[in-house]
């Protein structure tokens, strides 16, 4: 690297973690080296098993008792963080090296007010008295923008919203100024409107303290988003490293091009035939479902409106996307349409069956494809058995029923051999195969993907994208998607429907949504999407 | 990444069966050794006809030696025969008690777990079970049925039924909201399937654990209730009863107390021992590899 104006905050050299015998590889880490520099944030980026999050958990002396750094040195300060005892590790920790979790809900005591977490880190590091560190958490709490801080500073975690547990977190990494702030996927689990809040947050707070942030993630969108410079990693290795706008504009490593590629975005989007005059799969009107919330000793109840009066057409061939943040309704409604779930009020009408009022338990020919793949096959069973349970369940003999399993499973991309293993021998994304396969089992006309590919990693994503609009455009499918992700929305969808508190705000043809959104919250939520920019 | 390695230990351990479950798994082998030392034990004792009613009255209250290793009681009888023979007994007793009380309790726990509004009712039902203390529930059942060794069973089963019906609903009720289990909802599995076919296979592992400490708790209320002199009738021996015998004479000749009582405590553990490595074996914390 030319930049050698200043000395590095963080010098990783030759770093190396090895895996323990037996796994699919032999190092974790694999021979890195990176500098973070003074008021700079780097992005480490890479899919899951690249090694991102270990050389982020070496760092802080956090590695798991069966990782080994077997070479390198991690020098911070002049000293190598491997070499020192856990006594001055965990010195450092909190008081020059902070970090900033995933989940911030597990990353805090469930117990403790969010206040007193915040005074708890002053008072072990600093000699200041108590009323000096309830002043400076109030002040922290100010400085990530948490609102009326006197008021939230007394409540429980859970009181909190995902946003605010966050920004508690990133107060408490604030709190004794350190010089290097580690983020492992800080944004992962909140909304896109709120992952926004943060990054803009991060990004804040680094340029006021002049800290060093060294950022994991594996969302490219994140990346642009917050990055000066960024390092590609796979399985282990660095591939690529430099400015942000180089490596996103014109990568070098085939790597980082097939991952960029792989993001989806409404670039991509293959050019599809309109399908409006093709006949309904899926009518839905008035559909509301309310629970009842009784309060604790009044017995009085005042339902809380999950969905509110949705309307929605799928017709044959077409792909709609519902898109919202949490707790909007989205998938509630995917579990009322599809019989898991029975809604208050409305009408659903699905081809072939009697649109109903009350939806009875029984077989309808619509399927679900749940986001975990390590959750929806049974890990007892063996694939075989699973892709049969429901052909068998609608009166197909074992020897057909057994056929037909092995032709899906090779129409979605995998072997015959697969219907003697299980579940457990399969990556997630093979795992998403085998459930759409096994969804396709039923022969239904209506295929609902709820958050299917979020848990994916982006190039599986792609490939089960591609499967997905290959098998619906065969099949005639009609495909109700719901998603988080604007960009995926945009990529695959005919429709695109926004949600918003249990209500679909906005619905139209995907591109038009998207490229010109009316609603306010519309407009609101497709301005947070990470990497915007960059990707338009 | 974790997931990738996690899967190799799991398939490490299916691949090898039995022989993998007790290797590197100290306690459970030890449990499993100690409890196959008193089967044999057991098996010789009753195949050698050793007889645990010769009455010698020259014999009476002899100490420990070469002819009678755990000495002789008030009528001359030799402790360890009557020891060895009410191995059987005991071994039975926690046997069946474990067995019929997890049988009973996972089919309501089942169901309490599965069909939500039967829940209640048999739930606060468990829970009026729970509040009768074991020892008294026993004795009223036995003073009832009399004493025999399905009365003996039925009675400690019945306290033990609530606790294996409590986890099983609460690993049901987990389980419930698993996407397999609402896959197979949507794939038109009825309810017995799904019980039987996805939830019940679910909850064998957390079962075996928790019916091996039943079990162990059933021989220690077995013996309780027999040196109560309300176990099983006396003329079959059992570990319980062999102590009562030696109770008044505690002072004169311990031996007739003290052998029984080893004996049982070493089987108790033993089993308890292969309890823990049981549940080292299932539990998901300790196969943890690195997050």
């Amino acid at each position: 690297m030319s930049e050698t104006f200043a000395t590095p905050v963080l010098d990783i050299r030759n770093l190396s973690v090895a895996l323990p015998p037996g796994s699919d590889r032999s190092l974790a880490v694999d021979n890195v080296s990176l500098a973070v520099h003074p008021r700079e944030i780097l992005c480490i980026v890479g899919e899951s098993g690249s090694g991102k999050s270990v050389t982020l958990f070496a760092i802080m002396g956090l590695l798991a008792s069966r990782l080994r750094a077997v070479q390198g040195e991690i020098l911070f300060s002049g000293r190598d963080l491997l070499t020192l005892s856990v006594t001055e590790i965990s010195e450092l920790r909190g008081k020059e090296l902070a970090m900033i979790f995933q989940e911030p809900m597990t990353a805090l005591n469930p117990t403790m007010k969010v206040g007193r977490q915040i005074e708890e880190t002053l008072r072990i590091h600093t000699t200041m008295g108590p009323k000096h560190r309830r002043a400076r958490a109030l002040e922290l709490m100010r400085l990530v923008n948490i609102p009326s801080p006197e008021m939230l500073r007394e409540r429980y975690p859970h009181q909190l919203s995902g946003g605010q547990r966050q920004r508690v977190m990133i107060a408490m990494a604030l709190a004794l100024e350190p010089v290097l702030l580690l983020a492992d996927e800080p944004t992962t689990a909140l909304d896109v409107t709120t992952q926004a809040q943060i990054l803009d947050q991060i990004k804040e707070i680094q340029r006021r303290s002049g800290a060093a942030v060294l950022f994991v993630t594996h969302d490219i969108g994140v990346v642009a988003e917050i990055a000066d410079r960024v390092i590609v990693m796979q399985s282990g290795k660095i591939v690529e490293q430099g400015a942000v706008e180089n490596v996103l504009r014109s990568p070098q490593h085939p790597y980082t091009r097939s991952l960029l590629a792989a993001v989806p975005s409404a670039r991509n989007r293959v050019p599809r035939r309109s399908k409006l005059d093709a006949p309904e799969v899926l009518r839905v009107e008035g559909l509301s479902k309310s629970y009842p919330s009784h309060g604790l000793w009044s017995g009085r109840s005042t339902p809380t409106r999950a969905i509110d009066k949705v309307d929605l057409v799928v017709r044959r061939g077409e792909i709609v996307s519902v898109v919202g943040e949490s707790g909007s309704g989205k998938s509630t409604m995917a579990r009322c349409v599809c019989g898991l779930l029975e809604y208050t009020e409305g009408r659903i009408a699905i081809e072939g069956l009697e649109p109903q009022t009350k939806m009875r338990p029984g077989h309808r020919p619509v399927q679900l494809i749940f986001q975990d793949p390590n959750r929806s096959l049974d890990p007892r069973w063996t694939v075989g058995k699973s892709m049969i349970e429901g052909m068998r369940n609608i009166g197909i003999a074992r020897a057909d029923a057994i056929e037909r399993a092995a032709d899906l499973l090779e129409k979605v991309g995998l072997q015959r051999s697969a219907l003697d293993r299980y579940p457990h021998e399969f990556s997630g994304g093979q795992r998403q195969r085998i459930c759409i396969a096994r969804a396709l089992s039923m022969q239904p006309r209506l295929l609902i993907a709820d958050e299917a590919v979020s848990a994916l990693d982006v190039s599986v994503q792609a490939q089960v994208l591609s499967l997905l609009t290959k098998l619906q455009d065969e099949m005639q499918l009609g495909i109700l998607f719901i998603t988080h992700d604007l960009h995926t929305a945009g990529q695959i969808s005919d429709t695109v429907a926004v949600m918003y508190r249990g209500r679909i705000v906005e619905h139209g043809p995907a591109l038009e949504v998207l490229s010109n959104p009316q609603h306010e919250y519309s407009r609101r939520l497709f301005q947070a999407a990470p990497g915007r920019r960059w990707l338009a | 990444m974790s997931t990738v390695s996690q899967n190799h230990v799991s398939q490490a351990a299916r691949s090898t069966g039995l022989r993998g479950l007790l290797q590197g798994n100290r306690s459970l082998l030890l449990g499993v050794g100690i409890l196959a030392a008193f089967v044999a034990v057991a098996l010789i004792a009753h195949l050698s006809g050793l007889n645990s009613q010769t009455i010698a009255t020259s014999q009476r209250l002899r100490p420990p030696s070469l002819d009678h290793w755990f000495g002789t009681d008030r009528l001359g009888r030799d402790v360890f025969a009557r020891v060895a023979l009410g191995t059987s007994a005991s071994l039975a007793v926690g046997a069946a008690v474990a067995t019929v009380a997890c049988a009973v309790g996972t089919i309501l726990g089942l169901i309490a777990g599965y069909f939500r509004p039967l829940d209640k009712v048999i739930m606060r039902v468990m829970d009026g079970i729970i509040a009768i203390p074991a020892i008294m529930l026993a004795i009223a059942t036995i003073s009832v049925a009399g004493a025999s060794i399905t009365s003996v069973v039925l009675a400690v089963a019945s306290h033990e039924v609530p606790r294996i019906a409590r986890l099983v609903r609460s690993s049901v009720l987990s389980m419930r909201e698993e996407p397999y289990v609402e896959a197979a909802k949507l794939l038109n599995s009825p309810s017995r399937a799904i019980i039987f076919g996805h939830m019940l296979p679910g909850v064998l592992g957390s079962l075996s654990v928790l019916g091996t400490y039943v079990a162990a708790n059933a021989m220690l209320l077995e013996a309780t209730l027999s040196f109560l002199g309300c176990g099983l009738p006396p003329d079959v021996p059992t570990w319980g009863n062999v102590m009562a015998d030696g109770r008044i004479l505690f002072r004169i000749a311990p031996w007739i107390i003290l052998f029984p009582g080893l004996t049982l405590a070493i089987a108790v553990l033993a089993i308890n021992l292969l309890g823990d490595g049981l549940r080292d074996r299932f539990d998901p914390a300790s196969q943890r590899t690195m997050s």
